[in-house]
């Protein structure tokens, strides 16, 4: 059976950590780097670093912070945010970072997605997809950052990053992120309903029966979550020892 | 202080390699040029992507002659994911490529594993504690430390299948009913299928341990 992973996202501006709601707003919280390393200490199973302001500045800036990061920080790092190349690509990769996410570019130019993979392995491309609720039973992708809708169907863009072979999938819910209304079930319900590779859920958490319901419910492999450990509302040992708890199958993290 | 050589041929994140040694202590130098290589105890070759495109550029380099004098010398040479598979017989991974041959065994995706069924996701990915295989022809005890507790980190879709017998298995994981060879050592030669630089401080033990090999 599969450990889940939990994962703690970063969202960054300058250099500061953030934290918005449907992913906009923003409040600043501290330094990116200090509330990392506490998460790494406490078990986190990998890090997200997410720079939130990329596509208004056209570039991914979290280089410096990434290198800084991995000194003393040993988990598996990715970074998203304005990634649109290979050379945006391979230097983050040479910044530390171990996966890369792309989203708008990637919706923009799938051609892309196979290019990263064929240079940099599938092992290192997570395609982050941002999904708002459009009816009942579909979910639009969005990129930007959340602010730009395309008129595509979720479904069919992890249908289609699916096929092109990209490692892992990142979805995101826009309605549910920074709520603490708990996650999307159905959105990743559905998700995990039609494709056989690995996803990150993100969006929504905030109590310990989000986690443990969204394992229960879906086929996902990894929990990511914000606001509810910014905000120290929960802690990831709270999370780990509820989760065992349940049964949910977790990395033992005993230090 | 040990010294150790990562291999550059330009494929994979070095540079949390490098802090994670520098963390426990050791001097790194990150090299592809002969001297160097020859002039090291202890090497390490890194690698993620494909298996194909690997091999090319290592032989254009001139590196799988540099490895293979450096294992007749004794040098110590680790092999990290894609660099552990590097160091084996041959790999199936888009079609059939040789390896370095300085580990025998061949290198195949999960989905042609014994006990792969459908739902089993590809890539491997997470966490994992390591089950030890009794192994007689291990001289080396000092990877004997790494207990049940340990956790590392796998991220990858091929894997090293050596067959029941393969006396270089040292550790294996379960993933969802399938046994996965996860360290190999033939004397100077190690291989690991996860990564200990982004395994915390498992994965911190364990480099150590090879810092520590003499």
């Amino acid at each position: 059976m599969r450990k889940i992973r939990i994962i703690p996202r970063l969202d960054i501006k300058g250099d500061n950590l953030i934290k918005g709601v449907h992913l906009e707003g923003l409040r600043v919280m501290g330094e990116p780097n200090k509330f990392a390393k506490q998460y790494y200490e406490s078990g986190a199973d990998e890090l997200i670093y997410m720079d939130s302001v990329a596509s208004l500045y056209g570039r991914n800036s979290l280089k410096s912070l990434i290198k800084k990061a991995i000194k003393n920080i040993f988990i598996p790092i990715t970074v998203g945010g304005g990634i649109r190349s290979i050379k945006d690509a391979f230097e983050i990769l040479s910044a530390g970072a171990d996966k890369i996410a792309v989203n708008t570019a990637a919706v923009k130019n799938p051609f892309l997605i196979k290019e990263l993979i064929d240079k940099f392995g599938s092992q290192s491309i997570v395609i982050s997809i941002e999904a708002k609720q459009l009816t009942k039973s579909d979910w639009e992708v969005y990129t930007e950052n959340g602010r730009e809708k395309t008129g595509i169907k979720v479904m069919d863009w992890v249908r289609k990053c699916t096929k092109i072979g990209v490692g892992e999938i990142l979805v995101t819910s826009i309605d549910r992120d920074g709520t603490k209304k708990g996650f999307d079930i159905p959105l990743l319900k559905e998700v995990g309903e039609i494709t056989n590779t690995p996803i990150i859920a993100s969006g929504g958490m905030g109590q310990l029966e989000d986690f443990t319901e969204l394992v229960k419910k879906s086929n996902i492999d990894a929990v990511s979550m914000a606001t509810i450990l910014h905000y120290k509302t929960k802690s990831i040992k709270e999370i780990r020892s509820y989760g065992l708890s349940k049964k949910i199958n977790l990395r033992e993290f005993n230090e | 202080m040990t010294k150790v050589t990562i291999i550059d041929y330009g494929v994979g994140n070095l540079l949390s390699l490098k802090m994670s040694l520098e963390f426990l202590g050791a001097e790194v130098v990150i090299s592809r040029d002969e001297r160097v290589i020859e002039n090291s105890s202890h090497i390490i070759l890194p690698g993620v992507g494909a298996f194909p495109k690997a091999m090319e550029i290592i032989k254009g380099l001139n590196l799988d002659k540099h490895l293979i004098r450096a294992k007749n010398k004794g040098t110590f040479i680790l092999g990290i994911c894609l660099g552990m598979q590097l160091l084996t017989s041959e790999s199936e991974e888009f079609g059939l490529t040789k390896g370095l041959n300085l580990i025998e065994g061949k290198v195949l995706s999960i989905k042609k594993s014994n006990n792969f069924r459908e739902d089993i996701k590809i890539p491997n990915i997470g966490w994992f504690n390591m089950h030890s295989k009794e192994n007689t022809n291990v001289k080396e005890t000092l990877f004997n430390n790494i207990t049940i507790k340990d956790t590392f980190y796998f991220v990858h879709s091929y894997m090293f299948g050596a067959n029941k017998n393969s006396d270089s298995v040292l550790y294996t994981i379960n993933y969802s009913g399938i046994e996965i060879p996860s360290v190999v050592m033939k004397n100077n030669i190690i291989g690991c299928q996860f990564h200990p630089e982004i395994s915390g401080k498992s994965g911190l033990k364990f480099l150590n341990f090879f810092l520590s090999i003499k």
